[in-house]
């Protein structure tokens, strides 16, 4: 069984030659500690260019060992980054794809991408004091910004539609998720899941009739999910749920920036409001609701496929047993709470 | 033998978090080591819980799925469906199969294996009966539905118990992240 380990040699020779730089050096290696669904390591190097030392940091990624508990492949998420550079949503410029076997690290393939300089967090966003309620608004808004440029982006012209399942129509979105998602789910189920069984009637049944258009989504986004510089996203990070449907979806998803209610100034309809006015997309808070019941059949599918690794034993890291039984028993209570089961 | 092996897992649990995972350094060991730390906690409670849990919900599972059968039989056109009538059958071999000699204890191994025979009927139940609602009498099926729902219900609290483990005292609170 592969272990986790990476070394800086094997990833110092591969960008010395990829980069066609023999007097690169790389500095440090070291892994993200958090993820469930991929290995993310970040490398420093340097190397001399026109007479100084430039500094430049890498991002290498790439699936477990044994297999991916990821909905989507490797190259799924590495082929977004790549279609998305150069356009209006800033993501970190990818440099390779890698799956020649002869420069496989760990006999996995793996994908590197440039390190974009900044954080994850908004600096005081979760201090409740009055005194940061603009800064947390002013954030708000920078995110609906870069929703809006992903949500009007022509996803066709960039090939996405080559990439992922394309609704019949705008009506049609949210079936083609439930469709998506139970079709996943039989690729790899190993026991009977009856709460996700009755999800998917309920969700089929209850699907919003109307969806303002078919956008390219993001799914994972929000706080902690894009890295931010001086008050801008300045690359928009973690696109393995990415897919195309009712722009609703994205704000089920958002982490941090749906619930930032200052009373009399800002709220949840504020949000929607501004992010119409930037993107001209009309979101009604009832599709919310609904992609978040969406949410969490992608998430019991996701959790579910956690327990195959630590069933086959291609890969024991403990994380997996904790995804595949206290997470995935969060995401059906969420599915049994939204139908008021529970 | 004493202790038993919930209990020594809970010593396990008590060891780690106190004199290994206060000495890490390096951030992955220390999330790695925050998700082992929950894990000791979950299995403790599977140990004490699992079993007995399973048991319940493997005869309370049995009510819906024979209201489901029933409902099946009480319908001329369904009758006449192959679906429901393989779904009848495949609902009477999980009733009656014969999970255990009644004199052999009943191993956890058995009782999963027993919870996940019943399951599947109740999952092809609940999309053949969604694709179907019309061949039946509207409150018979709702109430089939209702039963099966209460099944979900009873289902998802019982194993809450021993899943659901944040809010042990002692551990830091996960924040959503690991």
């Amino acid at each position: 069984m592969a272990e986790l380990n990476m070394e800086l040699e094997d990833i110092a020779a591969y960008l010395q030659h990829k980069l066609d730089r023999p007097d690169l050096e790389a500095r440090v290696l070291t892994r993200f500690p958090r993820g469930v669904s991929r290995e993310t390591w970040f490398v420093e190097t340097e190397y001399p260019e026109d007479g100084k030392t430039r500094q430049q940091g890498y991002v290498i990624r790439r699936d477990l060992p044994g297999r991916s508990i990821c909905t989507s492949s490797l190259r799924f998420e590495y082929e977004i980054y790549h279609r998305l550079y150069d356009t209006n949503v800033p993501v970190a410029r990818t440099l390779v794809y890698e799956d020649d076997p002869d420069w496989l690290i760990d006999g996995r393939e793996f994908y590197i991408r440039e390190l974009v300089e900044g954080r994850w967090d908004v600096p005081h966003f979760t201090d409740m004091d009055p005194k940061y309620d603009d800064a947390r608004i002013e954030a708000s808004k920078e995110h609906a910004r870069k929703l809006a440029a992903i949500h009007t982006l022509d996803w066709s012209k960039l090939g996405f539609g080559k990439l992922m399942d394309v609704p019949q129509s705008p009506e049609t979105a949210a079936l083609t998720a439930i469709d998506r998602l139970q079709s996943k789910l039989k690729e790899f189920q190993i026991e009977p899941i009856p709460i996700f069984a009755e999800a998917v009637g309920w969700l089929r049944d209850n699907a919003p009739k109307t969806a303002p258009c078919i956008s390219l989504l993001k799914g994972n986004n929000g706080l902690g999910e894009e890295i931010w510089h001086e008050g801008q996203i300045v690359a928009m990070s973690d696109w393995e749920l990415a897919s195309l449907g009712d722009p609703a979806y994205d704000f089920a998803w958002c982490q941090g920036f749906t619930g930032v209610n200052v009373p009399d100034k800002w709220n949840l309809q504020s949000f929607l409001d501004y992010y119409e006015e930037v993107s001209g997309i009309h979101i009604e808070q009832t599709s919310i609701g609904y992609y978040r019941l969406i949410q969490a059949l992608e998430g019991t599918v996701f959790s579910h496929n956690a327990a195959l690794p630590i069933i086959d034993r291609e890969n024991l890291l403990a994380r997996l047993c904790w995804v595949s039984t206290e997470v995935h028993h969060s995401m059906q209570s969420g599915l049994a709470r939204g139908m008021g089961i529970i | 033998m004493r202790p038993r092996a919930d209990e020594i897992v809970h010593s396990i649990a008590w060891t780690f978090d106190r004199h290994i995972s206060s000495d890490l350094s390096d951030p992955f060991s220390k999330s790695l080591a925050l998700s082992i730390s929950y894990l000791l906690r979950s299995v403790e409670l599977r140990i004490q819980h699992e079993g007995p849990v399973l048991w319940s919900l493997n005869r309370q599972i049995r009510e819906p799925l024979a209201a489901v059968r029933d409902l099946i039989g009480s319908s001329t056109k369904a009758g006449n469906e192959p679906m429901f009538v393989a779904l009848s059958q495949e609902i009477d071999a999980a009733l009656n199969t014969k999970y255990r000699d009644p004199d052999d204890y009943p191993t956890l191994e058995s009782v999963a294996d027993e919870a996940a025979t019943l399951r599947w009927p109740l999952v092809h139940a609940i999309e053949a009966l969604h694709e179907h609602p019309g061949l039946f009498e509207a409150s018979e099926y709702q109430q089939v539905r209702e039963a099966i729902q209460a099944y979900h219900k009873q289902q998802l609290e019982a194993e809450a118990v021993y899943v659901q483990i944040r809010s042990i005292e002692g551990l830091d609170p996960l924040a959503g992240r690991v």
